[in-house]
């Protein structure tokens, strides 16, 4: 129940929230006026903060740099910026990341470590080979394993180490009779003092910043300069073409966007939600669900407007990849409990809808490499187009549906771990819900899969063609009708549809995960390795064994009665 | 509903169970789950297709399917209100089955490559055939074989080929090779119909390239494009001549004569006789052409290598023996064999059906995503014109892009992919996607209802407070 006094509680942590958000034209601090700065880069103008962070995530591994000796991390946007002003600091630091240990091998490098220095790698005879090995698999076509796929890391990894070194890859000036902007190696002569400027303010102000000697006014004033200098940058280069420099209103917004981390937020609230709604429900207490609600709430209304805060960025509904279906799903899985919890009030749905949106929301935030959170421009066919969103959409929401029914399921079945007839009350709720959730799914997954066929049809003219992802969605949908219809015949009691739950669960992974990383790298030859699959396995199989292990137990009690 | 005939009854009440429905559901679901782990192992989708999705035993799990759920629907006659639903979601699946059957049995699928300016009225579609012409005198050429091959379904192998006897000439085709690596072999030969092939290298300060071309026949010209300048292995008598073009005319076993010519000049820039590695300056931006190699009658050929799945430069190939000759044939390439009293073009080749009328692409355009040479969309602006004869001048000009096709005479045109040429990389072809499909309203219709039905069955379902 969502009583009075915890509606208003939620109301003002909501408005509070929002208040942070609508500052977002200042949100910048000072000296920091530079992380907005307009970019073209990879098909779009995205603001230099955003630029930096994927730049060195390529590179290094991570969105900041961590010396080796200890000291404080250094932002992407100093990395980036003083690698190109002076490449020579950067050459002896180690600052490129090789993790595949063949790769590491052929480079005969120290196998202990991550990180190596740019001498290390790019100097050695042995890049060359692997550079020449690397061309001529290209040459033949095939699918490159993840030993090709680490060397093509490594050639992006030099070309960036270049290009950013003699500044052209860092585009901030557009030009009217261009669709490409200039870089900072070709700006005009009367515009490149603008940009000196930047760098002379940058020297002082990093500078400033080590040194504990100097006063905190002098930090200010350099700060402040700095932030001068990019500003009148900014309006230069506004002036040269003011209509493709409007595209970079939004920099300083998606700067926030990458601040806010909305998703981390929405799943310690739904942490917090599952934690209170996990003690009332063990402790079977009727009182104290307005606080699970107003967590749960709270994270839902964060989640949500991470959401729509990236629809904004984006300019399209987010459901284009990996990343965005799971928080996309993860959205649906937290609504579709919400409704269920009002409808029934067990409580238990309540917690399954929250623990599956930490779940994946945790997923998503600790596994950049598989679920990339980068916004990336879209191929010609899926752009602008209607039914494309409109099914991924609804084929995403039913997983979200499944995805509630596979938590419910794994709560239920820790109760025939622990004893099944003291809890058979709780069991027969849980199962009610799985039921609902599975039912959900099927009703949207159905439409879902024809609606894509109706895309297909508009785009290919090709209502069904037995591409992999269509046919694992409909492998899906049979799979859960098939548990529906046993159920209603009675050849699934209470376990069988716990057990179901999860176990049916596993086709949804491999039709929205396996597809791609499992199917898409090619079966045979590479096995495992790309994109956590050993992760995806193990985490699947722990659950069969998990529902193994249930039954036995369950058959155990059986028996004994 | 209950029969008299005990037997009857007892295969009734089998046939609308779910003993039968069940199993039926989880065969279609391994059935295609495999068909999807076939096409990932070749990376093929046509695999997949022939092996799997189009086998008779995915027909028999549908037929079951289909023959499950409507008698399910009899049983339950006389209908109550509380039936409809689900007899609403039954009908639904079945029309869909139903669609998909008309439209594998009756509807065209193919694509339809057409070039810049040009025109085609040919559509390809999946099924191969084996087309042979015979001559007599070298001039004119008839069709004496058209048999449809699915080496996919049915590969021949050396002892049981397939068989081609024309006459007194036998030729087998002895393997089929799915996913063949082809290496082009250029040899020199005694027939004196035979085209001549050249090797050269085109180099200035910026540019090498190393290219061979030869003649697919005596005098009929062949080029190599390099975008602002063009090599052609044939007369400059009878051909266009416009832009920098540099024509090597065979003249003996051992000489060439090239012709070089420059933009904006209609009369030849220089001219003269060349042998096997001599270089001429061409003047346009201090190119050089060095003639490498040079053979007056050759033949090209092909060595095979056998790969184990499909990437974008593997073709399917076909081995045959003549006597004992054995050659290799790519799909959609034709070959040359010299039987007892005729000579032969032997082709294997994917059907091509003639639309009727003519694709004309007047124009094609593409936006790429900015500062990136990756296609944010493209479009084609096309007419309609008769087979024969000129495109008349009123000729509408219609656009297909993505997800905008065009309609005509029970054809859908969409716009699926375009090509580039390799030096220049400039798009040089849109290719369409054309197909024609029956079965389109059943499956629409059916797919409406079946959504319709899920959702009433849903609403009904919602009465009870927990599932039991």
């Amino acid at each position: 129940m969502i009583n009075s006094n915890c509606l208003s509680h939620f109301k003002v942590i909501l408005f509070s929230f929002l208040m942070i958000s609508s500052t977002a034209g200042s949100a910048l601090g000072l000296g920091e006026q530079l992380r907005a700065l307009p970019v073209q880069d990879g098909g779009r103008v995205k603001p230099f903060d955003t630029f930096a962070k994927e730049t060195l995530e390529l590179v290094y591994g991570r969105q900041s740099y961590k010396p080796k000796d200890g000291g404080a991390s250094i932002q992407a946007q100093w990395v980036v910026l003083t690698w190109m002003l002076s490449p020579e600091s950067w050459v002896s630091r180690p600052l490129f990341e090789v993790k595949h240990h063949q790769v590491v091998e052929q480079l005969k490098l120290d196998k202990e470590r991550k990180h190596f220095t740019a001498d290390e790698i790019f100097k050695s005879e042995k890049f060359m080979n692997l550079m020449q090995e690397l061309q001529n698999k290209r040459q033949t076509k095939e699918k490159l394993n993840p030993y090709f796929q680490a060397l093509q890391r490594l050639e992006s990894q030099f070309g960036v180490f270049r290009e950013i070194a003699s500044g052209r890859m860092l585009r901030v000036y557009p030009v009217p009779n261009s669709d490409t902007w200039l870089s900072v190696a070709e700006l005009p002569e009367d515009i490149q003092p603008a940009f000196l400027e930047i760098s002379k303010t940058v020297a002082t102000y990093l500078g400033y910043q080590t040194d504990v000697a100097v006063k905190p006014e002098d930090q200010s004033k350099a700060a402040e300069a700095l932030d001068k200098a990019v500003l009148s940058f900014e309006d230069l280069a506004r002036k040269s073409d003011p209509e493709k420099y409007k595209a970079a209103g939004k920099s300083s917004h998606e700067v926030l966007y990458n601040d806010l981390h909305p998703f981390r937020w929405a799943y310690i609230f739904y942490l917090i939600a599952m934690m209170v709604t996990l003690f009332l429900w063990i402790r079977n207490s009727k009182s104290g669900m307005g606080f699970a609600w107003t967590f749960l709430l709270i994270g839902f209304a964060i989640h949500t407007f991470g959401f729509a805060f990236r629809v904004y960025i984006a300019e399209r509904p987010p459901v284009t990849n990996m990343y965005e279906t799971v928080i996309w799903a993860s959205w649906g899985a937290v609504l579709f409990s919400i409704f269920l919890e009002m409808a029934y009030k067990f409580r238990v749905l309540l917690l399954g809808g929250s623990f599956v949106g930490v779940l994946c929301l945790v997923l998503a935030d600790v596994a950049p490499a598989v679920l990339d959170p980068g916004l990336h421009p879209l191929e010609a066919v899926l752009r602008s187009n209607y039914w494309l969103i409109v099914h991924v959409m609804t084929i995403a929401i039913s997983y979200a549906a499944f995805l509630l029914a596979f938590g419910l399921g794994d709560i239920g079945l820790v109760y025939y771990v622990i004893d099944a007839k003291k809890h058979h009350e709780q069991i027969q709720k849980i199962v009610t819900g799985v039921y609902r959730a599975m039912q959900i799914g099927v009703a949207f997954l159905t439409p879902g899969i024809i609606l894509g066929g109706i895309w297909a049809d508009e785009s290919w003219g090709r209502f069904w063609g037995w591409d992999p992802k269509e046919t694992w969605a409909l492998i899906v949908l049979l799979g859960y009708i098939v548990i529906l219809h046993a159920r209603i015949i009675g050849w699934l009691k209470n376990f069988g549809m716990l057990a179901s739950g999860v176990i049916t669960f596993s086709l949804v992974i491999m039709a929205w995960y396996g597809v791609n990383f499992v199917l898409g790298a090619g079966l045979h030859s590479y096995g495992f390795g790309a994109g956590g699959v050993e992760y995806m396995s193990a985490f699947v199989l722990l659950h069969f064994l998990f529902v193994a292990y249930a039954y036995a137990i369950y058959r155990t009690q059986k028996l004994v009665d | 509903m209950v029969f008299k005939n005990k037997a009857f009854n007892k295969f009734w009440r089998f046939s609308c169970s779910f003993q039968l429905g069940i199993p039926v559901m989880v065969l279609i679901a391994v059935l295609t789950a495999w068909g999807t782990f076939v096409e990932a192992q070749f990376n093929d989708a046509t695999a997949a297709k022939k092996m799997v999705f189009d086998s008779w035993m995915m027909w028999v799990a549908m037929i079951l399917l289909v023959y499950n759920l409507t008698v399910v629907v009899i049983d339950r006659l006389p209908w109550k209100l509380h039936h409809y639903p689900f007899i609403v979601v039954h009908a639904g699946i079945i029309m869909i089955v139903v669609g998909g059957y008309l439209t594998s049995q009756f509807g065209l699928d193919g694509q339809m490559s057409v070039p810049i300016q040009g025109k085609n009225n040919f559509v390809a579609v999946s099924q191969t055939d084996l087309i042979v012409y015979a001559t007599f005198d070298g001039d004119r050429y008839s069709k004496v074989v058209d048999r449809e091959v699915d080496f996919h379904r049915n590969p021949p192998t050396p002892q049981k080929p397939e068989v081609i006897q024309l006459g007194d000439d036998r030729i087998e085709i002895l393997k089929f090779v799915p996913y063949g690596v082809l290496q082009n072999k250029v040899k020199a030969t005694q027939d004196l119909n035979a085209g001549a092939s050249i090797r050269f290298q085109l180099m200035n300060a910026n540019v090498k390239q190393v290219q061979q071309i030869t003649q697919q026949k005596k005098g009929r010209n062949t080029n190599f494009n390099l975008g602002p300048a063009q090599v052609i292995l044939g007369s400059p008598k009878d051909a266009n001549v416009s832009g920098n073009q540099i024509y090597i005319e065979p003249v003996d076993s051992e000489k060439v004569k090239f012709s070089i010519f420059h933009k904006d000049q209609a009369k030849v820039f220089k001219t003269g006789l060349m042998k096997i590695g001599d270089v001429v300056d061409t003047g346009w931006m201090a190119l050089e052409f060095r003639l490498l190699d040079y053979i007056q009658t050759a033949t090209e050929e092909y060595d095979v290598t056998e790969v184990s799945m499909r990437t974008d430069v593997t073709v399917p190939v076909v081995q045959l023996r003549h006597r004992d000759m054995i050659r290799w044939l790519a799909l959609n390439d034709m070959i040359k064999i010299f039987g007892e009293k005729s000579a032969y073009l032997f082709g294997y080749q994917n059907r091509r059906l003639n639309l009727g009328f003519n694709l004309h692409l007047n124009q094609f355009d593409v936006i790429h995503y900015e500062g990136t040479n990756r296609a944010k969309e493209y479009a084609s602006q096309v007419s309609i014109g008769p087979v024969e004869g000129n495109l008349p001048s009123e000729a509408e000009k219609i656009q297909i892009s993505m997800n905008k096709p065009l309609k005509h005479d029970g054809y859908t045109i969409y716009q699926a992919s375009f090509s580039s040429d390799e030096m220049t990389g400039k798009p040089n072809a849109s290719v369409f996607s054309i197909n024609r499909d029956p079965g389109r309203t059943v499956k629409y219709v059916g797919s409406l209802v079946l959504s319709f039905g899920i959702i009433w069955l849903f609403y009904q379902r919602r009465k009870k407070a927990t599932a039991v």
